[in-house]
């Protein structure tokens, strides 16, 4: 319906664009892997990785203000690595008061830092490659890059069912939107409720949706069945990759893997 | 005047660019019974989203019980229109019938004793008293639309707009709900495919087609028009 905005998709005519979903897919990995691998306080080779993640951002013409902001979807998770602030043990910077018995040390911020920025830099790869790869060819790149199939099968039906929950959603929402009236005649009552009367009934609503995705659940497994489905969602194959992507794959994969050893023998 | 619908040049796109109404108008009086007929995708549902403001028009007017779809107006605009939605499992997503038909009044802040009150009287009138203490979601298809039709009437709007009222009912079903709807006072405007509804119940009709008023009279000239009805995908 209305909120197909969800998807990220955005259809460009760039180079990215162009590229074969297998090689971008295997390249985000393994950029993901190269940035994981880096160890903390190799900063030439952050810098290196920041600008890899910059042209790829300008090439494929999706708007470097759009990556960037989109990738800060990364932040609460980072948010997970804020005791290392504190359990690292080195220089102490600042200590918090005698109640709460933890020091914040230079080497637990380094360390906090470097995990935020890897997560960062790891999603903006992410933002790229899903919105420079319409989400169907992303699924055939993982059964191509052998990723199991019950996981590609589920991320699949995942992606083909969000869109219906949102859009069921929205019509829920618009339904008690409808019915968010004041009275006729408006004896100065307090319109709205309680907090905790919207509460619940926002509770109610969360409840109905998951049981009618439940529902919903079964019915599709019901009729995937009935047309003889056994666990692997069959396509047409696609054709074999052409020299240029080939060459395109094994030169990103050449200098990534550099780059991992190089942050290894220097810094690690 | 109140218990009127008007619009004048409306059009609305959705935000991915669909433009789905063109230059609408059209005005329904007080107690006047309207049928909005047209093939799936015509526009119909996004019209009646336009009448209690859900939906804001990128061109022209709306105007509920004479009132402007303007931000300050929507809260007395949804208490005078009673929008009841395609698929009643939207329209119910509380946990059970009472909390369903009575979260329009609760919201209103009504006293407890006059809530107990309206969902009564709003459930003996679509004849589900006794579902009170059932959960909305175990009903059948035809006792959901009349709980679904309820949590709006105990709103007592001026104005019902009702989509698709008769979709997915079976005959007794929809015989009993079509008996229910004559019986309303208010003024209605009823998106639908059931042409013979649309014959026994509303005297006026409008054809809605890719987005336009293809045809505004008299359901007796309208549904006779057979080179009409097969240019806009209708069938007698």
């Amino acid at each position: 319906m209305y909120t197909h905005s969800l998807d990220p998709y955005r259809p460009r005519a760039s180079v990215v664009h162009g590229l074969d979903p297998r090689v971008k897919l295997g390249l985000t990995l393994a950029f993901i892997v190269t940035t994981a691998l880096t160890p903390p306080g190799a900063w030439p080779i952050f810098i290196v990785l920041c600008a890899l993640s910059l042209a790829t951002t300008l090439l494929s013409e999706l708007g470097v203000g759009y990556v960037l902001t989109r990738a800060l979807l990364a932040l609460p998770f980072a948010l997970v690595a804020l005791p290392t602030l504190f359990t690292t043990t080195g220089m102490p910077l600042l200590t918090l008061p005698a109640s709460l018995p933890l020091t914040l040390t230079v080497e637990g911020v380094a360390r906090f830092a470097g995990i935020a920025f890897k997560s960062w830099l790891s999603v903006q790869m992410a933002v790229i490659l899903v919105g420079s790869t319409p989400f169907p060819d992303l699924l055939l790149a993982m059964r191509a890059l052998k990723i199991p199939r019950l996981l590609a099968a589920i991320v699949g039906l995942m992606w083909r069912y969000l869109f219906v929950l949102a859009d069921e959603a929205l019509r829920l929402l618009r339904a008690r939107e409808s019915r968010s009236a004041a009275a006729h005649d408006g004896r100065g009552r307090r319109v709205g409720g309680s907090l905790i009367w919207r509460a619940r009934v926002t509770g109610g609503m969360v409840g109905n949706l998951f049981l009618r995705a439940f529902d919903r659940a079964d019915r599709i497994y019901a009729a995937m069945l009935a047309r003889g489905y056994d666990g692997e969602v069959r396509a047409l194959p696609r054709p074999p990759l052409r020299a240029g992507q080939w060459m395109v794959l094994g030169m990103g994969l050449a200098l990534l893997t550099f780059l991992a050893l190089a942050g290894f023998l220097l810094w690690g | 005047m109140h218990h009127t619908i008007e619009i004048e040049h409306l059009s609305f796109a959705y935000p991915d660019g669909r433009h789905v109404l063109h230059d609408i108008s059209l005005r329904i009086g007080p107690g006047e019974k309207v049928a909005l007929v047209g093939p799936n995708g015509a526009g119909k549902s996004t019209l009646l989203l336009h009448l209690n403001g859900i939906l804001t028009p990128a061109a022209g007017k709306v105007r509920a019980c004479s009132l402007e779809m303007r931000k300050e107006n929507l809260e007395k605009v949804r208490a005078g229109v009673g929008l009841v939605f395609q698929n009643p499992d939207d329209q119910l997503f509380s946990p059970t019938v009472f909390d369903d038909v009575a979260f329009g009044l609760l919201y209103q802040g009504l006293p407890e004793v006059e809530v107990r009150a309206r969902v009564a009287q709003a459930l003996a009138l679509v004849g589900m008293a006794d579902f009170a203490g059932r959960s909305s979601y175990r009903l059948s298809m035809g006792e959901k639309k009349r709980v679904a039709l309820a949590t709006v009437l105990a709103m007592d709007p001026e104005i019902l707009v009702l989509d698709e009222p008769t979709g997915g009912l079976d005959p007794r079903g929809r015989r009993s709900f079509i008996r229910l709807l004559g019986e309303l006072p208010q003024t209605m405007l009823v998106a639908t495919h059931d042409l013979n509804m649309v014959r026994e119940l509303f005297p006026r009709t409008i054809v809605l087609d890719g987005g336009r008023i293809v045809a505004d009279g008299a359901t007796a000239d309208i549904l006779t028009n057979a080179s009409l009805l097969a240019a806009h995908g209708l069938e007698e």
